[in-house]
């Protein structure tokens, strides 16, 4: 799951950055609207955690020019105005959540996580593949009623490939929500992390739940 | 309580009031005066009159010819009272009026003859005319008749001689025993003053019905007139404390209460403006406060989020002191602004070394100078002294000085210039930035503003240390003020006065 986050204040801008991505998140951060308008145009991300005060180009102004772009990117806006009127303006610019600082992490997360699963038009947290449960909001994977031991990126890649059940994810896809723009690529790391994956989901001879379509990337479903 | 309307309406009564009694007063002085006098001339008049008829004949016998006349005035219960007296105390004639009393004589001459009030019989008052006379001679004297004729012979002329003695010493005679004529001559004044009653209580009737209507017209006019001040009221208690945005229209207001119209109106638009300022830097406090909480909130509970090595926890910490110091100098800098315009700074002026204190100030500072490989043009030179708050001036300079080494381009330039002169001194400060332009720079004294450059190092600047720059100098009774040049330099120019109190 990939995110952009676009604050001005560093403090701020460095422990969400590291919390977020502690929280398994693929993490874009920028201090200046600028910049951020140019990351949220040129990239694909699930949520975009946007200031309004910013250098530059004012977080408003980036929402105008997403939403009149079209793009659907769910944002949430994080800012230090508490006023309604501030509030409405955000939400009627196309915001799709509005958190004010100061805040508890815990609800920058779960809101997040909510914006996400809005992504894939699910309203529980909770995905289920056959005998595969996922539940987002504890970032837990069970595979025929037994706890699967995880790390943060391949539950990432997991609960991604999960979301989009029965769809051809191909490595790039898998690379883009597991990577920040600023890592470079490494054409066989999603192999890598498939493998692992693989091998922890088929633990005590079940079967196979991701399947290699080749030239086109990976499928996570269950074949008779 | 005091009302306007009633004072109005009872000081104008009352005014009113005292006018119209002296008028009427005075009117009834000089009617009556002038009725008397009319009334003592006719008295004096008639007087003559009867005292003409009086005269002695030939034989020097008085003969009194009024009785003839129409005396129908001093007939008994009549109101004209006539007495003569011959030789001073020989009453001669007595009007019936009078019956068997006396008027009593009280002098005056033919010439100045005397007038005064009497007591008259019946218990009347009145007027009355008295004076001393000797009453005309009536003689049948023809002098022709003694003149001699051409044709009268020695016998004739020694008769008509004789005879024209003997005429002689028969009025020679007569006139040894005439006698002095006194005269009193009254009259009852009832009359006049019946005259002056009835116009007394005419005008008085008139008078009070008169201040009653005038009373009337009076507090409605004034209770009209004075309708505004209600509306006033009414309007002013219409503005709340939620809403100062409101304002007194009172259209048709009269001259008099638009200057208070107008003066409520711009008290209440400094009071809006006031309170705006008020809520807005509230406002403002709140948001720049919550940045460096949320921040220091988040570092906190991620930190604590998971157990952690030792370094991540001691950048945390690091993290985390940033911030409060940050916190502690965003809230001195308020409190000192708060301070300033509370008035609670005493200020205690002394002979303070602009230049030592520029040398002092700056030490803190060369080393991020240095980093910054900033030029800087500052010579100490000669002493420029001023008579000022040392420990607020202080603040001035330390807070431009800041401001000049954060914004100045990286390798960029310091220009710092003190003089002194006209019992005042300045110091000026310029840096180049290229990234601030004239538009910007007017905004630098308006609290919470930041330059987008400041803004990108967000948490640095809390955008107080200029607005303080600018309060500092006003209380120590100078200005402030900033300036950019086409070649890019940003230039804060500071003059202070030697500090006189009061």
């Amino acid at each position: 799951m990939a995110i952009l986050f676009i604050e001005d204040y560093k403090p701020l801008l460095k422990s969400v950055t590291k919390g977020l991505r502690e929280a398994g998140y693929t993490v874009d951060s920028t201090g200046d609207g600028e910049e951020g308008l140019w990351f949220a145009l040129t990239g694909k991300y699930d949520v975009i955690i946007l200031d309004l005060m910013l250098p530059n180009v004012d977080g408003l102004t980036i929402l105008k020019k997403l939403r009149k772009k079209e793009n659907p990117v769910h944002v949430l806006i994080l800012t230090a105005k508490d006023t309604l009127d501030d509030k409405l303006k955000g939400l009627d610019l196309g915001a799709d959540d509005y958190l004010v600082k100061p805040f508890a992490f815990e609800e920058l997360l779960a809101r997040v996580r909510a914006l996400v699963r809005r992504n894939y038009e699910k309203k529980s947290p909770l995905i289920t593949v056959a005998d595969l449960e996922i539940d987002s909001n504890k970032r837990i994977a069970k595979r025929a009623g037994k706890p699967l031991d995880l790390t943060a990126r391949e539950y990432a890649i997991l609960e991604f490939m999960a979301l989009n059940a029965g769809n051809v994810v191909s490595r790039t896809n898998i690379w883009e929500n597991i990577y920040d723009s600023a890592a470079e690529a490494y054409s066989n790391v999603v192999d890598v992390y498939i493998n692992a994956l693989r091998r922890k989901l088929e633990d005590g001879g079940l079967s196979r739940l991701i399947h290699t379509r080749r030239g086109e990337g990976y499928v996570l479903e269950e074949k008779d | 309580m005091r009302s306007l309307r009633n004072i109005l309406v009872i000081a104008t009564t009352a005014a009113t009031v005292v006018v119209f009694t002296v008028m009427v007063v005075a009117l009834y002085v000089s009617t009556r005066i002038k009725l008397l006098n009319r009334f003592d001339n006719s008295l004096l008049e008639k007087a003559r009159l009867l005292a003409s008829t009086i005269e002695y004949d030939d034989d020097g016998d008085l003969d009194l010819e009024f009785k003839e006349m129409d005396m129908r005035e001093f007939e008994a219960g009549a109101e004209g009272y006539l007495q003569f007296w011959l030789d001073g105390d020989k009453l001669l004639y007595r009007s019936p009026s009078l019956g068997a009393s006396d008027l009593n004589q009280f002098g005056g001459t033919d010439e100045e003859p005397a007038f005064s009030w009497v007591d008259l019989p019946e218990g009347r008052r009145g007027r009355a005319v008295g004076y001393t006379y000797n009453p005309r001679f009536d003689i049948d004297y023809d002098e022709d008749k003694y003149e001699y004729d051409d044709d009268d012979d020695e016998k004739d002329k020694a008769k008509k001689l004789r005879k024209k003695l003997k005429k002689e010493r028969k009025i020679e005679r007569a006139r040894s025993r005439m006698k002095p004529m006194t005269l009193m001559l009254g009259r009852d004044t009832g009359p006049i003053d019946a005259i002056l009653g009835d116009l007394f209580t005419q005008i008085l009737v008139t008078g009070i019905l008169a201040v009653i209507i005038l009373a009337g017209v009076l507090w409605f006019v004034v209770r009209r007139s004075m309708k505004p001040l209600d509306r006033l009221a009414t309007q002013i208690s219409q503005v709340g404390d939620e809403d100062l945005s409101k304002r007194i229209e009172l259209a048709k207001a009269p001259s008099e209460i638009i200057p208070v119209r107008d003066r409520l109106n711009d008290l209440l638009s400094r009071l809006e403006a006031a309170f705006q300022r008020e809520r807005s830097f509230s406002a403002d406090v709140a948001h720049e406060l919550r940045n460096p909480i949320a921040g220091l909130r988040s570092t906190m509970e991620i930190t604590l989020g998971k157990e952690r090595e030792v370094g991540e926890y001691q950048e945390a910490i690091d993290d985390s002191l940033e911030i409060t110091t940050q916190m502690q100098d965003m809230v001195e800098k308020l409190l000192s602004l708060a301070r300033l315009e509370s008035g609670q700074v005493e200020i205690k002026p002394e002979d303070v070394a602009l230049n030592e204190l520029i040398d002092s100030e700056w030490k803190t500072l060369a080393e991020s100078a240095d980093t910054k490989k900033l030029k800087v043009h500052w010579e100490s030179g000669e002493p420029v002294r001023v008579t000022t708050d040392a420990s607020l001036l202080r603040i001035v300079v330390r807070n431009i000085l800041e401001n000049a080494v954060s914004y100045a381009d990286e390798g960029g330039d310091i220009r710092i210039e003190v003089a002194s002169g006209n019992g005042k001194a300045d110091i000026s400060v310029s840096n180049s930035s290229s990234k601030i332009d004239r538009e910007q720079a007017e905004h630098v004294f308006k609290r919470f503003w930041r330059s987008d450059v400041a803004r990108t190092d967000a948490g640095l600047h809390c955008g107080l240390g200029l607005p303080l720059v600018k309060k500092v100098a006003e209380v120590l009774g100078g200005t402030a003020t900033v300036s950019t040049s086409d070649n890019g330099d940003f230039k804060i120019s500071i003059s202070v006065s030697n500090y006189e109190a009061g």
